[in-house]
């Protein structure tokens, strides 16, 4: 997998990827189905990993459409 | 973790042309992001033909029209509370916030989601860890956690870091200065000014500073953080180092810092704020090494995309190598000099508040001080300097201070004036150290 700068991030880079996906999948798709203290905490850990994402120059767009 | 020196280690120093890579994919984002809305920022690129394929490369930026900040107010007043500028629901915003208000306009508005305060905590984090804070520290924060953005954002940058966070809000300096002392702070967040009245007021207690916990200050909210008199007084009189940052309501945080190399101004945040130095009567770019106004465009809060725009702050770009940090961000040189409004002039002279206060902290018998304008007998513009002396008795210094600031306003006369200690404005936030009573000449209206 690459960045938008076209380096290959390492095995570890790739499951923060992989944990900020399965979190985003979560915010997009079930988050109606969470009990609030879940939905929120989602949402939370999600504006964290965006950073991460962000600072791994993997170009994650914005999450105000999930209410983050 | 500890032993890193940097926070993000890879962009902190990335070689330049992967750094303007980086800026220009981002930048192409920031643009398809702000033209899928219609607010006053799609509005700019759209009458420009600006889109993000029109962006080949970071010379082509000089496409988008400057954002000012009148533009904004007048959105703002057309389209109460936030004008047309926001781009994503309001609903999603967690939080509203105001520019200071020190400069008497209307306060700017602004909100941000539950993301847009993790980056704006973000960028803080850059600024702590680069000048050593580490998780072990116990931060003190000096101020007054109400609507100015001010510290918010290096409270929760220094959660995430681990630091145990001491607030001090609602309290009085006094007791403030007690905290310190007694919890063991390590690390003190203030304005410049107020981090002066802590040293003053632990004189008056007997509070020895230099011999207390705090190692570090970390100063933001106005130019003189990086005044290196104000510097060396506020370090001599904390026993602690003290590190610039700067940055503003419009962005939601900072985007430049000193690092603990301490070269003398302060590192862009190169991965998320693409600065340009410019000419502030041309608009046309300046040199590394020349005075002129910063116009910056923001990749991280979308909640209020932010392109090319004029900040009214007057810096002096030179390149990151200057800095024995390793770092491969610019620096911004000497900080922030003051701002393009902040100029007065005075018999035909131009006189920068910032130059005033450089020289009036050089000397230390000075406690605190004001420029006062005024107009004599309704035809003269006067400029006096009053000051507070440590020992009120002590008047020799006044000469030698009017002949020094003479010398630095082009021979300009400046009286120099003592005035009863505590009788001039203490400020917490943003101090306001130019009283202008001037009036216009022969009609006495005010100016």
């Amino acid at each position: 997998m690459r960045n938008c700068l076209g380096r290959e991030i390492t095995d570890t880079e790739a499951e923060l990827v992989a944990a900020y996906e399965a979190v985003r999948r979560l915010a997009d798709e079930r988050i109606g189905e969470l009990a609030p203290y879940q939905a929120r905490n989602v949402l939370k850990a999600l504006s964290c990993l965006w950073q991460v994402m962000n600072g791994l120059d993997m170009q994650p767009g914005h999450l105000y459409e999930v209410g983050a | 973790m500890d032993e890193y020196e940097y926070w993000h280690p890879l962009h902190e120093t990335m070689p330049r042309p992967q750094i303007e890579a980086l800026q220009l994919v981002k930048l192409r984002a920031a643009v398809g992001w702000a033209l899928t809305g219609n607010g006053l920022q799609a509005e700019l690129l759209r009458s420009a033909g600006v889109t993000p394929n029109s962006l080949e490369s970071l010379a082509d930026i000089s496409k988008i029209p400057f954002l000012t900040r009148d533009a904004w107010m007048e959105s703002q007043c057309a389209a109460p509370p936030y004008g047309d500028l926001l781009a994503a629901p309001p609903e999603s915003a967690i939080r509203h916030h105001l520019t200071s208000g020190t400069t008497g306009r209307t306060p700017i508005r602004v909100l941000d989601s539950m993301k847009d305060w993790e980056w704006i905590a973000e960028m803080w984090c850059y600024a702590f860890w680069g000048f050593g804070v580490r998780p072990a520290d116990r931060v003190f924060v000096a101020f007054g956690y109400g609507s100015f953005i001010g510290f918010w954002g290096a409270h929760y940058a220094c959660e995430k870091i681990g630091c145990l966070v001491l607030p001090g809000g609602s309290l009085t300096t006094e007791m403030r200065l007690r905290q310190i002392v007694e919890l063991g702070a390590t690390v003190v967040c203030s304005t410049p000014t107020y981090a002066l009245r802590l040293a003053q007021e632990a004189r008056r207690l007997g509070i020895d500073l230099p011999a207390g916990p705090v190692e570090r200050i970390v100063l933001s909210g106005e130019p003189a953080g990086s005044i290196p008199a104000t510097k060396r007084l506020l370090e001599s009189e904390w026993g602690a180092k003290a590190a610039d940052t700067a940055g503003m309501t419009e962005l939601g945080t900072i985007m430049m810092f000193e690092c603990a190399a301490q070269p003398g101004g302060t590192h862009v945040i190169e991965d998320h704020f693409l600065e340009e130095v410019i000419d502030p009567d041309t608009g046309s770019p300046v040199p590394y090494g020349t005075l002129g106004e910063r116009v910056v465009t923001s990749f991280g809060r979308g909640f209020i995309p932010l392109l090319r725009y004029r900040t009214g702050d007057l810096v002096t770009r030179v390149p990151g190598s200057d800095c024995s940090c390793g770092r491969t961000w610019d620096i911004y040189h000497g900080g922030i000099h003051g701002r393009v409004d902040d100029m007065k002039l005075v018999r035909g002279t131009n006189v920068y508040p910032r130059a005033i206060e450089a020289i009036v902290r050089e000397y230390p018998v000075v406690d605190e001080f004001q420029v006062h304008l005024y107009t004599a007998e309704g035809i003269r513009d006067e400029i006096e300097v009053l000051v507070e002396l440590t020992d009120p008795g002590d008047r020799k210094v006044l000469p030698e201070l009017a002949t020094e600031l003479a010398k630095a306003t082009e021979g300009l006369r400046i009286d120099v004036r003592a005035v009863e200690p505590g009788t001039l404005p203490r400020f917490e936030l943003k101090a306001r150290r130019v009283r202008d009573e001037r009036t216009v000449i022969g009609t006495g209206a005010p100016l």
